[in-house]
């Protein structure tokens, strides 16, 4: 569309008036269909190219280019990298779907998701709110909350492994003081997803803590001196100031660390490859293990893009129930 | 207008070009070649020496051999990934014959049956050698037989010898489970430690899992009833593993022996090797057996071995030929040396070689380097291997491998409670299940 002058925008936004960043202007006489940018304007896109360049680089190398691959392999059978694809059409989908082992992963992978998120916001609101106190030794007791966050993954893999040993780990040790049964923490199927999660919440936690420590420290004092001057109570403030003001930061927590602990791989593999018995393989899991152990890539790049069509999904059902705007 | 100086220079400059250009083909032809080498085996001591080789090897012949280590599970996916990306190894070293037949089998693999050929077919121990479309693409150079390490000391306070049938060998192991000893450390992850070191009891007990034709036999009548008598088995002695068996890895195995929880785990002889650094009291008390079987005069072990493979799309076959031809015939026992009770070579020349036998720790081990070397009598052994089991070699037996198909097997009857026939069942589905799409 066009407006009178030839510009793309309404002579009031297109240069019409000081200052004006970026837009494109009318060059009077015979030329009057061609449009150039001004200096001015090149100066700023050569500044937002060199800004944006090595994002969009990096995402299309290493997240377009790999996510339309995936997809396109999920149409093909192919039992490695180095095989000759066959085109299946949505063979593979089919599979998948009718595989009762899918409906399990799907089935876990919700269960964790939710397990974790719940847990991290329980205890990540409550450990913020207590260190949003004035108190000594403020500033260590942060940092110190902060440590299991900042630990890489395998290492915290390898301390919950230790402690979590079945025979010679300290938890099971102390059981056994306090004159109870051992528990084999990831071996038996009902409570290898119980220990995933459990360890999933000790790392992230802090994360979620550490946010909304940040929004707390937003909310003006003066609501909180005119909630407890109006003879509001704990409960009251938390619900009527507290829980408002961190809204739009718990609205995209719950995102992030749905999407994230959904899709969590790393630890999951560390601690259990998805076992036993499949107890603990959530969709990425499975994904891994149908590409690269059970020699069927398309079916494994099938899993994938299920995986991320769900997410999506999900995104923008949340997004409808709850818009970041109105919060 | 052609001036002196812009004369000079053009003058200047073509005469470096054609200089150039003249003494290209000598630089391309003098250029010494190189050799990728993707290396799995990860013990300091080997990797040391085939960086040191490479060296030697490039002052020899001026072909540059480029060593890259990687853990024993990335050597796969790299290889792959090397072969899609253009940039492909020359040489590789595999852990388990399924990778040498994937390879082969979509033509990414060069025969080495001649190089197998110049160092003499008949010098190769039984099942180390494995045809496929007439051709060996392997070669191999250690059995990494899995067998069972035993405490000689715990045996001798009690009075006991090396059990000769299952039944004996479940007495012994509830006789050594008390307190926080258990019997055995019997792996049962869904994990390639089970599938290697968590098998011995299918095959002491007849257990097979293909026939003559490809055809799955695991639930047929002649060998379900084996199969589920070796799971009772494991049902029975379950009790005397210590917990985590079902999450066991191959460190878990080493570690429950040397933190002598256990008295008996599963191994090569690098346990012994860790013994020696870790705990020399044990590395002084222990004994090593094959699995007992139903048959006093038998018994079981389960075997993955090593070997290397010429990839096709390397850049330099013939060099890599070549390589391997020298490594193999000149550096070979060498290379055993770096870690020698654990490389338990294939090759029967290497058991009478003088630097072998008269290798400090061979000599300090010889009745366990004996008992390896009497596991080559197939009267004597039953060998067999989650990757080998069946007429031939074939994509399949890598996917049983990789599916995790005999330990969940294992996990259906000790963790889920299901009746063993019915596990048996179900494992012979998803074998067939798993041809299916092959």
């Amino acid at each position: 569309m066009s407006f009178p002058g030839g510009g793309l925008r309404p002579p009031s936004e297109a240069g019409a008036g000081p200052g004006v960043a970026i837009g494109v202007r009318a060059i009077p006489g015979p030329a009057a269909r061609a449009f150039r940018l001004d200096p001015l304007v090149r100066r700023e896109w050569r500044t937002v190219v060199g800004f944006l360049g090595p994002g969009v680089l990096f995402f299309v190398v290493l997240v377009a280019v790999p996510t339309v691959s995936t997809v396109l392999l999920s149409f093909y059978r192919l039992e490695s990298l180095i095989s000759t694809p066959r085109w299946v059409g949505l063979a593979n989908y089919a599979a998948v779907l009718g595989e009762p082992r899918f409906w399990n992963a799907l089935l876990n992978g919700i269960v964790y998701g939710a397990a974790s998120v719940v847990l991290q916001v329980a205890l990540g609101l409550p450990i913020a709110l207590l260190l949003n106190l004035r108190f000594r030794g403020q500033a260590l007791v942060r940092g110190t909350a902060l440590v299991p966050y900042v630990i890489p993954t395998v290492v915290v893999v390898f301390i919950w492994k230790w402690m979590l040993d079945e025979n010679i780990g300290i938890v099971n040790h102390a059981l056994k003081l306090a004159g109870g049964t051992p528990v084999s923490w990831f071996s038996a199927p009902a409570i290898a997803m119980a220990s995933t999660v459990l360890v999933g919440v000790w790392a992230w936690t802090p994360f979620v803590t550490i946010t909304f420590l940040a929004a707390l420290q937003t909310v003006n004092e003066e609501l909180y001196e005119a909630a407890r001057v109006d003879g509001a109570t704990a409960g009251q403030r938390l619900r009527y100031v507290i829980l408002p003001a961190v809204r739009p930061v718990l609205v995209i927590i719950v995102l992030l660390r749905a999407i994230w602990m959904f899709n969590k791989f790393d630890v999951i593999w560390m601690l259990t490859q998805g076992g036993p018995l499949q107890a603990t393989e959530h969709l990425p899991v499975l994904a891994y293990r149908m590409a690269f152990g059970l020699y069927d890539v398309g079916g494994g790049a099938a899993v994938a893009t299920i995986n991320f069509l769900l997410l999506l999904a999900v995104v923008a059902v949340y997004f409808r129930l709850v818009r970041v705007d109105e919060t | 207008m052609v001036t002196r100086r812009s004369f000079l220079k053009g003058t200047a400059a073509t005469g470096v070009l054609a200089a150039g250009g003249l003494a290209a083909p000598t630089l391309v032809f003098a250029q010494p070649k190189e050799v990728r080498w993707l290396n799995n085996e990860p013990d300091p001591n080997t990797i040391k020496f085939l960086n040191e080789t490479a060296v030697e090897y490039e002052k020899k012949t001026g072909v540059k051999v480029l060593m890259e280590h990687v853990p024993v599970a990335e050597a796969y996916p790299k290889t792959i990934a090397s072969i899609k990306a253009g940039r492909a190894y020359d040489l590789v070293t595999v852990g388990e014959v399924s990778m040498a037949v994937l390879l082969a089998g979509e033509g990414h693999c060069l025969p080495v049956t001649d190089v197998v050929k110049k160092v003499g077919l008949a010098d190769f121990g039984p099942k180390s050698l494995w045809y496929f479309k007439n051709e060996l693409y392997l070669y191999p150079y250690d059995y990494n037989f899995c067998y069972l390490f035993y405490r000689r000391d715990w045996y001798e306070q009690k009075g006991l010898k090396p059990a000769k049938t299952l039944n004996e060998f479940t007495e012994i192991l509830k006789t050594f489970t008390a307190g926080d000893k258990r019997g055995w450390s019997q792996p049962l992850s869904a994990h390639a430690t089970t599938n290697w070191a968590g098998v011995n009891v299918l095959w002491a007990h007849g257990v097979r899992l293909f026939g003559d034709n490809w055809n799955v036999v695991l639930d047929s009548p002649e060998v379900k009833p084996k199969a589920v008598a070796a799971l009772n088995y494991l049902k029975a002695t379950f009790p005397y593993m210590p917990k985590g068996m079902p999450q066991a890895q191959y460190a878990d195995l080493i570690n429950s022996f040397v933190a002598e929880n256990v008295a008996h785990t599963f191994y090569t002889g690098r346990l012994i090797h860790h013994l020696e650094k870790v705990n020399p009291k044990i590395a002084e008390s222990y004994g090593i057996m094959g699995f007992p079987t139903s048959s006093p005069d038998k018994w079981a072990v389960t075997h993955a071995t090593d070997g290397w493979v010429v990839i096709k799309e390397g850049r330099s076959n013939a060099a890599a030929l070549k390589l391997l031809e020298w490594f193999v015939t000149e550096r070979l026992v060498d290379y055993l040396r770096t870690v020698v009770l654990h490389y338990q070579p294939v090759q029967r020349s290497v058991y009478k070689n003088p630097q072998w036998a008269n290798d400090p720790l061979v000599r300090k081990h010889r009745h366990a380097v004996d008992a390896m070397y009497a596991f080559l009598d197939e009267k004597r052994t039953a060998i067999n291997a989650i990757d080998i089991d069946g007429p031939g070699l074939d994509v399949i037996q890598g996917k049983v491998w990789n599916a995790f198909v005999i330990p969940e097997m294992y996990q259906e009857v000790l963790l889920k409670n299901v009746d063993p026939a019915r596990a048996v069942e179900n494992a012979a589905a998803r074998i067939r299940k798993l041809q299916g799409r092959a």
